[in-house]
């Protein structure tokens, strides 16, 4: 499989990270072709976050390399990373609890310079998810845990990013919720051709929205398949 | 009950309180912000106090120029700090403890620096007069009314400290780059996330809180001399005032320096006025006893 | 960062008894200032000391109760500053900012070490060297013993002590103390060989003096304060001579700068903790038997833990938690959990992320407190009791996180966690030191021997940092093994091991059971479970879902959509 990378696709290779001296992840190998939505389950511990963080540079490389179209991110730093039109939504906290609604969106659009295009992005979010734009000045932390769920995709939009990765969704959500937003995402991800990487534990949730599925099992990728192939299988236990 | 003393004190409680908040608001942006115990910040006092002496008498700058030069001595020194002394050691993942030891490493070098460069006596304010002749730079008026008495640099104190302080707190809640500094103190992922740039933040924190303890500084040197041992009791005080304060908000902490200074200053209708820095860190470890999450601060600590 | 204001206190307070009483008669005894008791110097060094440890735990009373790093520092950084204030203040005690004089010298038997400014300085060298040597004796024999390995282990890790059943705040308070009375006794010797002192001596630049000296040598280990010494005390004559009176700043300027220098460059020191512990070839017992199958398991003798003397049946419940349930401001992360632990059996608590795994985990060791329910020992209650306690009555617990001391050996790691030993009581080293030191070969056995279980008594002597993560997984479950407690809980032991060594980890809890433990640990990965577990336990939401064998559970098709489909 070739990858265009005159377009936004990512690339991982061979890699090995965690703290200190001890990896967490090894010889991790995954690709998001553009405009695919990418999910990587596996059990709690297994080295998702790991492996998000260390695309997004906020956590250092042991070995391997990272690229995303023709640029090589392996030894840059977070805020690059986030100029390049990627975003990242950690799987806890994933908004600034202490402010309000539109200033956490504006804390979204930081890397944005033009404030007219802060304001266009604030008026697409409110009406992707409109119960945001219902309360601009209100306390986030104050929501509900889909609500600021909910938040924190809009807050990742702000960028309009070309590949969005997003830890855990699902975290601290109800299965209907769940549903709801993971379909908002999907929808997304098709309408502006951009790519989503989740990292998820819900499979389900994950088979419903992920063109492709990796299982991360102990560090380690031990599976990858399609969708479809994905839908019909029934061993998940032994892949966890 | 005496009222004219009482007032007096009162009065002097305030100025000495505006000072302590403005120490205390200087170290605590940095300390809240980067979790470094900064004991380093009596560089940036000490620095904003020599340069504004040494550009009068050498550069023979006048007297305001000297002071603007004086406060770009402290920045600069701040700046220095961080970029040789913290992120050397940040790059490495060091740690807090590690942090806090260049901290007092340079704390004891600098003074000592300042001693072999300027000597040990201790340099007053002096600017060129008109005649070429050095002279005290600053005419220090005493205003009295009836009986209380307050000099000019005391009512500059109150004054400064706290626009300063208003200034910077506004600018925190208001400004995108103030912002960023509550973002990455409050959620470091989430502020990573958004791209906000962690060195960037450290390096806006240091330049505000090195103005600041060089503003202190400057009003040190006017109202006394620049002295190579001057700047690390007053930067102590500053901690004392974010700890009995409260770590969380500078709010919490300039009002903490008000207490502080109200406390040291009407301590002397009890005791004799020398054991009133005494009164101050009394106060600390009672707050550290009975609250240790400061006057004003939230209880989760 | 009080060193200089305690070791200040000693100094006046011994100044203050030796200094000759007050001839009634005269004006200039009136004022008091140069006058004292009149005692021996040696009943004077006695209470000096004293003075200062006592001096110390008063520092330490807000210590208690606030353990984060940056408040001790501020804690005594503040003592120490206003330490220096009422030094300064207190003309009764200090004569105020112009101090002492006078103070007699030294005298024993019936030489006289007079002081420096005299022609003493050889006498009082020799006698300073005998002190140093002392100290230096009494430091490395503490830090060499077991109440030293206990303070190692508290270092940096201060959950780890009370999961091991030991308290650390009176080891840690001991410390204090008694590092504080060393500084007032050298004071002490100060004050009668320098004659005369100012409040102005025993300032905060004293106090970064000493940390200088430890950090450039080297943290944890005695050699490496003593080179560090040697190089920045040696340098105060050098640059007096060089440089005469401007010899003193820069003195300072260089301290400061050597501490910068150190952390940006090596933090560790010159000569890094453990960098001179030997590798030595351990000796393993002969008499242990490697075979487990019938075997007698492990000694333990006069550290055991067993409260029970009568034994149990396989299989019988051991643990018994009923009904435990736990929020967090609201929200409920336990709701109502009921499940029984059982002798010779590893239970495993699976479930989804969430589930309250951890946290029935932290209810069981008394880390977190339950709301409401029951969790019983053998029939005893164990709800709202500490951490300690409930270790002592038998549970113990590894961590996800490993928590070994890196700088030390394999085999004192293990070590620290046998229970009741004498040497971990100044009193008893002080003492009882014969009783102490055969107490000490023993815990070596035992800790020797759980490493054997596990497979990894090649190691005893190695630093941990050395090991791979395997190993020390291996090493922190044999820790467990030699606190000697029946019922164990293992957080996550494969977690984060390396593909190749997770085998040994799963026959290394497995061999748990075969010496008869009852063994409870919260895994993520099922695949493991499945290798690991007799029995599981299926939890959501913090309630207990489904019990059963994990074939059974896996096979459940309800079970299959909770977990993969929440």
């Amino acid at each position: 499989m070739t990858i265009d990378t005159q377009r936004n696709g990512l690339v991982v290779q061979n890699l090995y990270a965690g703290y200190g001296k001890r990896d967490v992840i090894f010889d991790v190998n995954i690709n998001v072709l553009p405009g695919e939505i990418v999910g990587v389950v596996g059990h709690n511990g297994a080295g998702k976050s790991t492996l998000l963080k260390s695309i997004f540079r906020s956590m250092p490389i042991a070995r391997g390399n990272i690229n995303f179209g023709q640029l090589d991110l392996t030894k840059k730093t977070s805020p690059y990373v986030v100029a390049q039109g990627i975003s990242f939504t950690p799987a806890e906290l994933p908004i600034f609890r202490d402010l309000t609604v539109q200033e956490n969106l504006e804390l979204g659009a930081f890397s944005i310079k033009k404030r007219a295009t802060y304001w266009e992005r604030l008026h697409e979010v409110t009406e992707i998810f409109p119960v945001l734009g219902e309360r601009l000045k209100e306390t986030a932390g104050r929501f509900s845990g889909g609500q600021q769920r909910q938040l924190s995709i809009g807050m990742a939009l702000m960028t309009n990013p070309k590949l969005m990765m997003l830890d855990e969704p699902s975290l601290g959500i109800s299965p209907s919720v769940v549903q709801k937003t993971f379909q908002v995402i999907r929808d997304l991800a098709k309408e502006r051709d951009s790519s989503v990487l989740i990292v998820e534990q819900n499979v389900k949730a994950m088979t419903q929205i992920a063109d492709r599925i990796y299982v991360l099992r102990n560090g380690e990728v031990v599976l990858e398949e399609t969708r479809e192939e994905a839908l019909s299988r029934d061993d998940w236990w032994d892949l966890f | 009950m005496n009222f004219e003393l009482l007032a007096q004190l009162t009065i002097a409680g305030i100025v000495l309180g505006s000072f302590y908040a403005l120490l205390g608001v200087s170290f605590g942006l940095v300390y809240q912000t980067s979790k470094i115990f900064h004991l380093a910040n009596a560089i940036p006092f000490a620095a904003g106090g020599y340069g504004a002496v040494w550009s009068a008498e050498v550069l023979h700058l006048p007297l305001f120029v000297a002071l603007a030069f004086g406060l770009l001595m402290a920045v600069v020194f701040g700046l220095l700090i961080l970029f040789l002394g913290y992120f050397p050691v940040m790059r490495r993942n060091g740690a807090l403890l590690s942090l806090f030891l260049v901290s007092l490493g340079i704390t004891v070098a600098f003074p000592n620096l300042l001693q072999i460069v300027f000597g040990t006596e201790n340099i007053p304010l002096r600017t060129y007069n008109s005649e070429g002749e050095l002279s005290s730079a600053f005419d220090n008026r005493v205003f009295s009314s009836g009986f209380l008495t307050i000099t000019l640099i005391d009512v500059l104190k109150i004054i400064v400290s706290w626009v300063l302080i208003i200034a910077v707190v506004v600018f925190v809640k208001r400004t995108r780059s103030g912002r960023s500094i509550t973002a990455l103190r409050t959620n470091p992922t989430m502020a990573t996330a958004v791209g906000i740039d962690r060195k960037r933040v450290y390096i806006l924190v240091f330049a505000l809180g090195s103005f600041l303890a060089g503003v202190a500084g400057l009003f040190v040197t006017a109202e006394f001399v620049a002295s190579p041992v001057m700047a690390l009791q007053w930067t102590i005080v500053g901690f004392i005032a974010v700890f009995f304060g409260g770590i969380g908000s500078l709010v919490g902490t300039a009002f903490g320096g008000l207490v502080l200074g109200l406390l040291s200053s009407l301590s002397s209708l009890y005791l004799p006025v020398n054991y009133s820095p005494i009164v101050v860190f009394a106060s600390l470890f009672i707050i550290l006893l009975i609250r240790p999450q400061g006057l004003f601060g939230k209880a989760s600590v | 960062m009080a060193q200089a204001v305690l070791f200040g206190i000693g100094a006046f307070t011994a100044a203050r008894l030796v200094l000759p009483k007050a001839d009634a008669s005269s004006a200039v005894a009136a004022s008091g200032i140069n006058y004292g008791l009149g005692w021996h110097w040696l009943p004077a060094t006695v209470v000096a000391i004293g003075v200062t440890f006592v001096a110390a735990l008063i520092i330490s009373l807000p210590a208690i109760r606030l353990i984060k790093g940056e408040y001790l520092i501020l804690l005594t950084l503040a003592f120490q500053l206003g330490g220096e204030q009422i030094l300064s203040v207190w003309e009764g005690f200090t004569g105020g900012p112009f101090g002492v004089a006078g103070i007699p010298p030294l005298k024993i038997g019936d030489t006289s070490f007079s002081t420096l400014r005299e022609s003493g300085t050889i006498l009082y060298a020799g006698l300073m060297l005998v002190i140093t040597i002392i100290v230096i004796l009494i430091s490395w024999g503490l830090g060499e013993s077991p109440f030293g390995r206990l303070l190692k282990t508290i270092r940096g890790n201060e959950t780890l002590l009370p999961s091991l059943g030991k308290n650390p705040i009176r080891p840690e308070l001991l410390t204090f103390g008694i590092t504080a009375a060393i500084a007032g006794g050298i004071g002490a010797f100060f004050a009668y060989s320098q004659g005369a002192m100012v409040p102005g001596n025993f300032s905060l630049d004293l106090s970064i003096l000493v940390i200088s000296v430890v950090v450039l040598g080297g943290t944890g280990n005695i050699a490496g304060t003593i080179v560090g010494a040697i190089i920045l005390g040696g340098l105060e004559p050098i640059l007096r001579q060089v440089l005469g009176d401007e010899g003193i700043p820069w003195q300072r300027v260089i301290y400061g700068a050597a501490l910068v220098l150190m952390m940006i460059i090596r933090p560790a020191g010159l000569i890094p903790e453990g960098a001179l512990t030997r590798i030595r070839k351990p000796k393993v017992a002969k008499s242990f038997d490697q075979n487990l199958n019938g075997a007698q398991g492990i000694q333990f003798g006069d550290f055991t833990n067993k409260r029970s003397s009568s034994p149990e049946e396989n299989l019988s419940e051991v643990l018994v938690i009923e009904d435990i349930k736990k929020s967090f401001g609201g929200l409920s992360a336990v709701g109502g959990a009921s499940f029984s632990l059982r002798k010779g059996q590893i239970t495993a608590l699976i479930g989804p992320n969430g589930a309250g795994k951890t946290t029935i985990f932290n209810m069981i060791t008394g880390t977190l407190s339950c709301d409401s329910g029951s969790i019983k020992l053998r029939g005893r209650e164990l709800t709202g009791m500490p951490t300690y306690e409930i270790e002592r009555l038998g549970i113990a617990r590894s961590f996800q996180d490993v928590r070994l001391n890196e700088s030390m050996t394999v085999l004192d790691n293990v070590a620290v966690a046998v229970p009741n030993q004498p040497g971990e009581k100044i009193f008893n080293l002080i003492l009882h030191p014969l009783k102490s030191r055969k107490a000490e070969k023993s815990v070596n056995q035992i800790a020797l021997d759980c490493l054997a279980v596990l497979g990894v008594a090649q190691t005893a002597h190695e630093l941990v940092r050395n090991l791979s993560y395997g190993d020390q997984k291996l090493v922190a479950i044999a820790r467990l093994l030699a606190t000697d407690c029946d019922v164990l809980l293992l957080d996550e032991p494969t977690s984060g091991v390396d593909p190749g060594s997770v085998n040994l980890v799963i026959e290394g809890v497995s061999k748990l059971r075969d010496l008869g433990k009852t063994v409870c640990l919260v895994e993520h990965s099922v695949h493991f479970v499945e290798r690991l577990a007799d029995h599981a336990i299926f939890l959501d939401q913090g309630v207990v879902i489904a019990e059963g064998t994990v074939a059974e559970l896996v096979s459940s098709a309800e079970l299959t959509e909770l977990y993969f489909g929440n």
